[in-house]
């Protein structure tokens, strides 16, 4: 593969690169929505909810995200009142399929993990915000959300980086993201080891970018005097 | 003001910690808990507090009274109504370590009492400048000395204009000099028409602050009455016991 030829092939390359991020955004947003909402749920001491999130989290987290991309993809097809339902805008494209997939992932993780978090603040600071007469709603979003927010972050970049790389799976459903990219350009070129390689630093710069966002983002979180 | 308490009971499994305690505390009193660890002061003071709740007996704070018997949930019990009118100073103070000392005592006078920002703010002020914190007012609660710390959450408490306020052993982490600050502070409020209630085992602290002493052993209550008949002339076996082992 010479120069020219990549300078052919660089405005595919990038919308890949713009499809892997698109996936990664959509997914994390979703992911964060839903894991929320979940965590939250979960500390209504509901047994029945309690024992459907555990469920779900084990489920989640005992099954490959290949196998859960595939079951959305190809299974979501099947049943007919998928099909009619509003469900289906996002389940007919490999990239709807693919940020289900990834988001469901994703809380199924940061579930436990955001659960670990609010375990770990100790119970007199809700004591504190309840003995000032605060209501459990005024004690989540006027002291709490901020607080967990703060030791959420450095665990949750983990997140980031697993979701990152995961959407490489995308390309399995016929999504030309960065990975599939490559895999269009090995059989066209037959240079596997440079494509690969080409790949690799790509998903390396954007997660090194990422690192660097985060680590601004956290020095903003810590010296914001509000 | 009128506060009551009437034959409190409180169980953690199969232990009894709180058995029938009642109390009745004037305006302006500063009424020493003392005890040994693990006699149910702490329990006590939370339960007053209701961030646990008696099993039965009867809270009387102004008009509202609170009967813990026949009631279905915490719920039914309004907690936020009493909880604002009775603040707490925690053992271990409680801050919140990631906000700063100014947002430590404006969140709830914002989020509870609905006062403006601008208020609070001014109010905060005020106070820390008496505590002398006030070059502290952007500092986070790690930065303070546990004196400081303490005062930071008298002052979170007193943010709420509480008509009682509960200290769960204050002296607990002070040196002696900081120990005499914390009787001037409590002697301070109770001057200024607060009412305290102070759980210590530390008796020459009671004996300094307090005009009202509870001598409690294992859940009961032994001895009630004017703080200088019950620690300087004890009645019973048990309190005498105690006084000389303190």
């Amino acid at each position: 593969m010479d120069l020219n030829e990549l300078k052919y092939y660089a405005p595919l390359v990038l919308n890949g690169v713009f499809i892997t991020i698109a996936l990664m955004v959509c997914s994390l947003v979703m992911g964060l929505l839903l894991s929320s909402v979940l965590t939250a749920l979960s500390f209504l001491k509901f047994k029945p909810l309690n024992f459907i999130i555990w469920l779900y989290t084990f489920i989640i987290r005992g099954t490959p995200l290949l196998v859960q991309i595939f079951l959305i993809y190809y299974g979501s097809a099947q049943f007919e009142c998928i099909r009619n339902s509003f469900l289906w805008h996002f389940l007919k494209s490999g990239f709807g399929c693919t940020v289900i997939a990834l988001s469901l992932n994703s809380s199924g993780y940061c579930v436990v993990l955001f659960r670990g978090l609010v375990k770990s603040i100790p119970q007199g600071e809700f004591d504190a915000c309840l003995s000032l007469g605060m209501s459990k709603i005024q004690m989540i979003y006027s002291v709490i959300l901020s607080r967990l927010i703060r030791i959420a972050i450095p665990s949750y970049s983990n997140e980031v980086a697993i979701i990152l790389k995961s959407t490489s799976l995308a390309s399995t459903i016929t999504i030309m993201d960065l990975m599939g990219v490559t895999k269009f350009l090995i059989s066209a070129t037959y240079a596997t080891l440079p494509c690969l390689f080409l790949a690799g630093c790509i998903y390396l710069l954007i997660n090194f970018l990422i690192i660097k966002l985060y680590s601004l983002s956290l020095k903003k979180i810590y010296t914001l005097r509000i | 003001m009128k506060f009551e308490l009437q034959n409190i009971n409180k169980t953690f499994g199969e232990t009894q910690i709180l058995k029938n305690i009642s109390l009745q505390v004037d305006r302006r009193d500063i009424v020493a808990l003392i005890g040994k660890s693990g006699s149910g002061k702490s329990t006590l003071l939370k339960c007053i507090n209701l961030l646990e709740i008696p099993d039965s007996g009867c809270i009387i704070l102004d008009d509202t009274k609170i009967d813990f018997s026949n009631l279905q949930n915490i719920k039914s019990a309004n907690p936020t109504e009493i909880r604002k009118k009775i603040g707490m100073v925690f053992q271990q103070f409680h801050l919140w370590p990631h906000l700063t000392i100014l947002q430590n005592l404006i969140k709830a006078p914002i989020h509870v009492l609905k006062i403006t920002k601008e208020d609070a703010i001014i109010e905060a002020k005020i106070l820390l400048a008496k505590f002398g914190l006030l070059d502290k007012i952007n500092g986070y609660p790690a930065e303070l000395s546990g004196g400081g710390q303490q005062r930071i959450a008298i002052a979170r408490t007193l943010m709420m204009h509480p008509e009682i306020i509960l200290f769960d052993e204050p002296t607990s982490a002070l040196d002696p000099i900081m120990t005499q600050e914390v009787s001037k502070i409590i002697k301070n409020l109770a001057s200024d028409g607060m009412t305290v209630i102070v759980s210590t085992h530390e008796i020459h602290f009671a004996r300094d602050v307090a005009n009202r002493a509870i001598f409690i052993e294992h859940g009961e209550v032994v001895e009630n009455g004017y703080a200088h008949d019950i620690l300087f002339h004890p009645k019973t076996q048990k309190l005498q016991n105690f006084l000389t082992n303190v």
